[in-house]
């Protein structure tokens, strides 16, 4: 990731040099939180950031703003899911079937699934993106200490998941021999 | 477990699987992006100003028209129909899968960072449609959040009021230092103006913040009820909001209410409370009731802004 950017706006420059170097990652990082829809919200991100920019907001490091508004938003587009699902029995309309199965997931992608969602931001900032705790705490704008407890709770709730999941594909090996 | 990290490090990033990326298609994405919502903020001023015009023009012809019969503007009978209970209004589609009746709406609140999201106060609509005022009776209100600020709600819970209220979005604030904003609720607009805590969770739900442990039952805390804040004043009531360690993970809100007996030799009853709000419940971590011997003076309430809001506006 770009260092911090000492300048008072963003310009296209800035804009063009982080799609060349940060967006493919922060695209990445955005999907392991939030699944589908990263691309999309990492690039409103950037028209946001843009547009603030040039409104007179400083905007001290164009990445870490940037991964931070669009982790917000790509986990809105669950919100949106969600209260959809709520609002369904209201107009008693059909439970739909799920967009895509977990069977093609790595194990990693299904142990992220069962940690809550800033349990997922912290890990996959500090093992994805490589931020120390400091840069973690900075991004999702929590207390150093705040991060520390998330990432506690995510690695012990992750290790029991592939712990897991790896007895279960060592039965599964068993039983086919 | 240095093992375990290089394990999760190396899985992440085999599951990442960054996009190629067309440098040019996602710059002209961003630039299309960006002017959209500068035509669009455009748009909305000037919706606004014409509004705003539109409603001075109508004030200005109505003074200078004083009707028929030559009455006195202002003094005379209104021409225009009362508002009414009876439903009449069709409801508003905020993107819940249902419509509603909207009490009042907030708009800019800034639940995360970049993001300027809108704040509902609604009810479920009855009878097929919404009554002129708004008001509906026998719903109960519900508090409705766009929290990535695309005009669409995001979350929504029913609002729990113990007697008739017309509740309205007050503000946005850092109540737990975790970075995300709580939503603030006037319940009822008094003198003595009520305020409710709404948390959006981790696990993307909108949540009242309720009492958790030993409450104060002089300030209205109670275990498991909603914690409700209080600010302004009457007939020897006062009530007040006050912030120490704002912003940041030691915020505490502190709530003095204070009954002085008017015309009468009894001391003034004084309670203060000071709260801690930790993911969606607060705790009570002081709690204080003291006596104020007749003749003198409480001076412990305090109408600056607290937390980042001014609790007092709307008195």
């Amino acid at each position: 990731m770009q260092g911090p950017r000492p300048n008072d706006q963003i310009d296209e420059i800035a804009i063009r040099e982080f799609i060349a170097v940060d967006y493919p990652r922060v695209v990445a990082a955005v999907r392991l939180v939030a699944g589908d829809g990263a691309e999309d919200a990492v690039a409103e991100a950037l028209a946001r950031a843009w547009e603030r920019s040039a409104g007179g907001t400083r905007i001290e490091t164009l990445a870490a703003w940037v991964t931070r508004v669009a982790l917000n938003l790509a986990t809105s587009r669950w919100r949106h899911l969600r209260v959809e699902k709520l609002a369904r029995p209201r107009l008693a309309r059909p439970e739909e079937e799920p967009i895509s199965s977990a069977d093609d997931r790595l194990d990693i992608e299904r142990a992220l699934t069962t940690l809550s969602r800033r349990e997922r931001e912290v890990v996959v900032l500090r093992y994805y993106l490589g931020m120390d705790v400091a840069d973690v705490a900075a991004t999702l704008r929590v207390t150093g200490g705040t991060a520390k407890t998330l990432l506690h709770r995510a690695r012990t709730k992750l290790a029991d998941q592939l712990s897991e999941l790896d007895t279960q594909e060592a039965n599964v090996r068993a039983e086919l021999r | 477990m240095p093992n375990f990290d290089d394990r999760v490090t190396r899985e992440l990033h085999r599951a990442a699987r960054p996009p190629a990326v067309d440098i040019e298609g996602v710059a002209a994405d961003v630039s299309r992006r960006r002017y959209r919502r500068a035509t669009h903020r455009r748009a909305g001023a000037v919706a606004a100003a014409l509004g705003m015009l539109i409603a001075v023009s109508v004030g200005l012809w109505a003074v200078q028209s004083p009707g028929e019969t030559g009455d006195i503007p202002g003094s005379s009978p209104s021409a225009t129909p009362s508002p009414s209970l009876e439903p009449s209004t069709p409801g508003q589609d905020l993107g819940l899968g249902f419509d509603v009746c909207v009490f009042d709406r907030l708009r800019n609140v800034a639940f995360q960072e970049g993001i300027d999201g809108t704040a509902w106060t609604a009810a479920p609509i009855i009878k097929g449609a919404c009554a002129d005022v708004g008001y509906q009776p026998q719903a109960d209100p519900m508090v409705v959040v766009d929290i990535d600020g695309d005009g669409i709600a995001d979350a929504y819970t029913e609002m729990p009021c113990r007697y008739g209220c017309h509740p309205s979005p007050f503000g946005a604030t850092d109540l737990n230092g975790d970075g995300r904003n709580e939503l603030i609720v006037n319940v009822q607009p008094f003198s003595i103006m009520d305020y409710m805590v709404f948390v959006i969770t981790d696990d993307d739900d909108l949540v009242v913040a309720t009492v958790t442990g030993d409450g104060h039952a002089t300030n209205g805390f109670r275990e498991g009820q909603p914690t409700v804040f209080s600010s302004g004043g009457d007939e020897g009531n006062a009530e007040s909001v006050r912030c120490t360690g704002w912003p940041g993970p030691d915020t505490q809100i502190t709530q003095t209410t204070s009954y002085h007996p008017v015309d009468s030799p009894d001391p003034t009853e004084v309670g203060v409370t000071s709260l801690r709000l930790t993911g969606t419940t607060f705790m009570v971590v002081s709690r204080e009731d003291l006596r104020v011997p007749p003749g003198q003076n409480y001076t412990g309430h305090s109408t600056e802004p607290a937390c980042g809001l001014d609790w007092y506006r709307n008195l």
